[in-house]
């Protein structure tokens, strides 16, 4: 049943955070600069910017940026005025330090993002830049994983320690929309007053329908990328989203026309290739493991033979969790030597 | 041998483990064991185990006086391992040093002669304050220097990522990520002699608990790593850890020393002795095992 959305929904878009992924990390100035140029056009509310893990995630481990985190954001600050610079932090890989240079830029919003079991991990965090005075949002990534009891008590963590909203992560693409629909309207119905937020991925190509979902349910901001473009089966396609809330009367600050030229724009100088849903993307949304990783498993695979649909579900079964990368090639190496055993 | 008399201060996953190690060691006699409230978990397994094995328990106070039942006790002991959280070490140090004792700190701050048992455990038994660093850099500094022996100045940069069960880290081990990062890389520089590198922490909520496990990287540059210097890391790497072992038994090489590119990888697990946790908890024993090996040290010296 659609309800009346008085509110506008704050559309957040994550293409050159999440989009980054996509592309190793490896977004340039030039990239940046048209894409904020076009995102502030078409009226986003706000542009996250940075390394797909988010700020002070460049490393070895997840992937090397190409420019370092305070120059994607100094490079949009410039150009943003009426849309606000958003980044994405996670404890653990970011400290205080990245975010004082961020907010020494002239970052509006932080998004401080753990594991959906792990809020107590964002405390210092939300609570520093509460402090600073700056919009602060939890985010729980992986939440198909637990229950929506289990959510309510970590947002709850989250709003105590001074968060001005939550933003649930489908990481994995796992939700149906049924599931959003439990979820968000259990945490909006509990959470009186305290904005909700969902963040779909495409792994069964349910993004738009969960996110439409989400408002249906209670969530006032929905985060998009243009063309879709994120790891994997890709995220929500923004221009779509968009599309599809004009039709259903769902109101946002965003214009049509010109969030369809930022899909043209990210196709033109972002995307290397449009994002689709491969069958290891349905895998990994099956298997609810992080879309995020399918690089690696992809590459890992093919260099020792094994099937990368057998080494996702394999890390599904070992609970894998965004961070744990080196984990893939352990999973690899052994579903190797077991083949090699099963030959021999 | 007349033991060593120490108190453990914080009665948390690491404190609680800790005292379980120190009941066996031949040096160590831990006589109080302080943190804040009965209903902590350590305090209240230990009342338990008190119940039911007084003699062997005899001399150990427990209390909930904290920091208070360190200055009342003080006869009492001569070292004191700190398990709390680093805040509250950098309230308290200095309090500790007026008292006239031994410092062994486990929380990650930056006070205190760093020390890493296979690597520095006599030049730093003289100074008044040892730390520990953190669980991390137990694990990857033995490699971080390693490599930095092998390649020298080649080592451009170093980048470390834990990985240990949620369950594992207590409320005070997630208040300080920041300070687990800060420390660790502050050890890696000290340790391995390089200006760039990277600490990573990583909870795994994963069920079954996860044991923990460190990768370490190396981006080296110049000439391309010839086989006879990565046989040479080897060895030396080898080595070294079969020193460790001889204090962290369950520690071990997994992803044996591989070159992807310009960069050196190694990966090691930690395999705990299940002394308060199950044995998957390998980050309490790396830290607490180390902790005991520079306490006994003291002991044996003095
Ligand atoms: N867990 C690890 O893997 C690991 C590894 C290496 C180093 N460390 C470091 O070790 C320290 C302890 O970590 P943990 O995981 O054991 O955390 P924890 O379980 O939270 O332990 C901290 C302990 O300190 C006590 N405490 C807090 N405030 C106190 C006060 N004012 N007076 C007296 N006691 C107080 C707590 O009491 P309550 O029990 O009443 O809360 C708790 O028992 C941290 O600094 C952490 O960074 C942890």
């Amino acid at each position: 049943m659609q309800k009346k959305n008085k509110k506008k929904i704050i559309i957040s878009d994550a293409t050159l955070r999440d989009g980054n992924h996509a592309i190793k990390h490896q977004i340039n100035r030039a990239q940046l600069n048209i894409y904020c140029k076009a995102a502030e056009r078409a009226g986003v509310d706000i542009v996250e910017v940075g390394h797909g893990n988010g700020i002070g995630a460049s490393s070895i481990q997840v992937g090397l940026s190409n420019l370092a985190d305070t120059k994607m954001l100094e490079i949009c600050r410039k150009i943003l005025k009426k849309t606000k610079l958003g980044i994405h932090v996670i404890p653990g890989f970011a400290t205080k330090n990245d975010i004082d240079n961020a907010i020494n830029i002239g970052v509006d919003v932080f998004r401080i993002a753990s594991h959906c079991t792990e809020a107590d991990i964002t405390q210092k965090h939300i609570e520093y830049i509460r402090k600073k005075n700056k919009m602060v949002l939890g985010v729980l990534m992986m939440s198909h994983m637990v229950n929506k009891n289990v959510l309510y008590d970590q947002a709850k963590k989250m709003k105590q320690y001074g968060a001005d909203g939550l933003v649930l992560m489908d990481s994995a693409g796992a939700y149906l929309p049924s599931d959003v629909k439990e979820k968000v309207s259990y945490l909006s119905r509990k959470l009186k007053k305290f904005p909700i937020g969902f963040h779909a991925h495409n792994n069964l190509g349910l993004a738009i329908a969960n996110s439409v979902e989400a408002v249906n349910s209670g969530a006032s901001m929905i985060d998009g990328c243009a063309r879709g473009f994120g790891a994997g089966a890709g995220n929500t396609q923004i221009e779509v989203l968009i599309a599809v809330f004009n039709k259903l009367k769902i109101r946002t600050n965003v214009d049509l026309y010109k969030i369809l030229d930022c899909g043209d724009i990210a196709e033109k100088f972002l995307v290397k290739s449009i994002p689709s849903i491969s069958s290891t993307s349905v895998v990994s949304g099956l298997s609810g493991v992080f879309s995020g990783f399918i690089k690696h498993v992809i590459k890992h695979s093919e260099k020792h033979k094994v099937n990368p649909r057998d080494v996702f579900f394999e890390l599904g079964k070992r609970n894998a969790v965004a961070g744990q990368e080196d984990l893939i090639l352990d999973v690899v190496k052994n579903l190797k030597k077991s083949k090699q055993n099963f030959i021999y | 041998m007349k033991k060593i008399r120490v108190a453990i201060f914080g009665t948390g996953n690491i404190g609680t483990d800790l005292l379980v190690k120190i009941f066996r060691s031949k040096y160590l006699e831990c006589n109080l064991f302080s943190g804040r409230s009965f209903l902590s978990l350590g305090l209240k397994k230990f009342r338990a185990e008190k119940l039911k094995n007084k003699r062997k328990y005899r001399n150990l106070i427990l209390s909930d006086k904290g920091v208070n039942a360190l200055v009342k006790n003080s006869n009492n002991f001569d070292l004191i391992f700190d398990c709390t959280s680093a805040k509250l070490h950098k309230k308290n140090f200095k309090l500790f040093r007026k008292l006239k004792k031994k410092i062994i700190n486990l929380t990650p701050t930056d006070d205190g002669y760093m020390c890493i048992p296979v690597l520095n455990l006599e030049e730093c038994n003289k100074s008044i304050e040892l730390n520990m660093v953190s669980c991390g850099a137990q694990s990857s500094v033995p490699v971080a220097f390693t490599m930095s022996k092998i390649f020298k100045k080649r080592v451009q940069y170093i980048e470390t990522t834990s990985t240990i069960s949620s369950k594992s880290a207590g409320p005070a081990t997630r208040l300080n990520l920041d300070e687990y990062i800060y420390s660790t890389q502050r050890a890696i520089n000290y340790f391995a002699r390089v200006n760039k590198c990277k600490a990573i922490l990583n909870l795994n909520p994963a069920f079954p608990h996860i044991n923990m496990e460190t990768t370490t990287y190396a981006k080296i540059k110049g000439k391309k790593v010839s086989k006879s210097e990565l046989n040479r890391f080897k060895k030396l790497l080898k080595s070294i850890i079969s020193k460790l072992r001889k204090y962290v038994r369950g520690h071990k090489i997994i992803v044996e020393p591989t070159l992807i590119d310009d960069v050196l990888v190694v990966k090691t697990k930690t395999i705990g002795a299940g002394d308060y946790l199950p044995s998957y908890a390998g980050n309490l024993d790396i830290i607490n095992c180390a902790a005991v090996a520079a306490g006994e040290y003291y002991a044996k010296k003095k």
